[in-house]
């Protein structure tokens, strides 16, 4: 960890209006970009250092997460969505962006599988989350593992199907077929 | 790799989706999905409802503190786009000059001059591109390629410190998609990107057409580069990983060339 740090924010995101940061950033809000990279940074940053293995990409990603926000703040349109998820999306473009850039290399994949289905069965990261939230990931720790297992790998590793189909040494079609499946599982049980 | 459309059950819609906020998807089909978030409001609606639902799952990571030069990087990176010209914050006027993106697209001191014979050598090595409809006799209107793109154009690419030597090879497909082709491979730090621009409106500047892979090249769809015309200006620069953090060029010109209509050599 860097000697010098922001804090972490103890806001709950679900308490803070993102939508309407963002559409104030469009209009040149500092503050409003501010308040946003205080709350959101941290939860950023840890979320591209699992994609991407190390804290100077990550930063990187974040960087340009927050710069790709102020510049294009303008045509976020909150009738299609959330602000927050806005936001996770450009950092997640720019952090798989980056891992095509590098081949796609995968970093860090020695993490086992198992630390990674841990995090869904956290009690007290579960008790913050959101009530929409919420149920993705309780339908996703309630997936068979053959189907959990390679949608973890995406997700925080940013492995393509064909990393996974190596990782895991299934076929390429299986690997497929269990994503698909696994995916119209969340589907359903999101639906319920 | 042949993909199919985009399917028309709003299921298969959501799942394809899914695999696309995973990041599953390959390039080609990536992209063809970005193209489809774009001008799909329901499309885009259904990502951002993936993304807020995979929300609930990075939230489970413990938040990283982040180093305070992160902050200052991001800052400093701010006021200097809150500097450079765009429509956005500078709608009236003639473009600033001193601005070394815009300099470079107005094609100062560029010596461009061979692209179009190197263009007609390297259309050799390349093929042709046969037009989708037969020319019906009436002529383009000046610089714009009708909404069908059966002209066949071509940009060589060249380095600012060698413009004989083609580096890369850039050609309007018959469906008006673009293909960029390495030439030679272009050396770049592992901590950098290669990016690539275009550049139709001097008002609006360079427009950026996504990130190239130095070995395979990159080949994009009608939809991604909009309507190409002869002249038009192609631009890789090196760039931060991820691309450049303003929107705009920022870093080295590794090579530049204009769009040469080589359908009008054939008529």
């Amino acid at each position: 960890m860097p000697a010098h740090t922001t804090p972490v924010s103890s806001q709950d995101p679900d308490d803070f209006d993102h939508a309407s940061a963002i559409e104030a950033c469009a209009l040149g809000d500092e503050t409003a970009f501010r308040r946003l990279y205080d709350l959101e940074s941290g939860r950023m940053l840890a979320l591209a250092m699992r994609l991407l293995g190390s804290r100077d990409q990550a930063e990187d990603a974040v960087h340009d997460a927050f710069i790709k926000l102020w510049s294009n703040a303008g045509q976020y349109r909150r009738e299609l969505g959330n602000g927050r998820a806005w936001l996770f999306t450009i950092l997640r473009y720019r952090a798989l962006d980056q891992l095509r850039a590098q081949g796609r290399t995968p970093r860090g994949d020695s993490e086992a599988l198992d630390s990674l289905a841990d995090l869904l069965a956290n009690p007290e990261a579960a008790a913050h989350d959101s009530q929409t939230a919420h149920q993705l990931s309780d339908c996703l720790g309630e997936l068979e593992a053959p189907r959990r297992e390679p949608i973890l790998l995406a997700f925080f590793k940013g492995l393509t199907h064909e990393q996974i189909a190596e990782k895991l040494s299934a076929p390429l079609g299986t690997i497929k077929g269990r994503i698909r499946a696994g995916l119209k599982r969340l589907q359903e049980c999101l639906s319920r | 790799m042949n993909h199919s459309p985009i399917p028309e059950s709003p299921q298969e819609q959501n799942l394809l989706l899914g695999e696309h906020t995973l990041g599953l998807l390959d390039p080609e089909r990536e992209a063809e999905v970005r193209a489809w978030i774009e001008r799909d409001d329901e499309a885009a609606r259904m990502a951002l409802r993936w993304q807020q639902h995979w929300l609930s799952v990075s939230d489970r990571l413990p938040p990283e503190p982040a180093s305070d030069s992160l902050w200052k990087r991001i800052d400093a990176s701010l006021t200097r786009l809150k500097q450079t010209p765009t429509p956005a914050n500078d709608t009236g006027g003639a473009p600033a000059p001193q601005a070394p993106w815009l300099w470079r697209w107005l094609g100062g001191g560029l010596g461009l001059g061979l692209g179009a014979g190197l263009a007609l050598a390297l259309a050799m090595q390349v093929g042709p591109f046969a037009p989708q409809s037969p020319q019906d006799g009436t002529p383009p209107v000046a610089n714009e390629v009708p909404e069908s793109s059966a002209q066949r154009m071509v940009a060589v690419l060249q380095t600012l410190e060698d413009p004989a030597t083609p580096t890369w090879v850039a050609s309007v497909t018959a469906g008006g998609g673009l293909q960029l082709t390495p030439n030679v491979t272009i050396e770049r730090p592992t901590d950098r990107a290669i990016e690539l621009w275009t550049l139709t409106d001097p008002a609006e500047g360079p427009r950026s057409l996504g990130l190239v892979d130095p070995v395979a090249g990159i080949e994009l769809s009608a939809e991604q580069i909009g309507r190409m015309s002869p002249g038009q200006l192609l631009e890789m620069t090196l760039e931060p990983s991820g691309g450049s953090p303003t929107g705009k060029p920022t870093g080295k010109v590794l090579a530049i060339g204009r769009l040469v209509n080589l359908g009008q050599i054939d008529s």
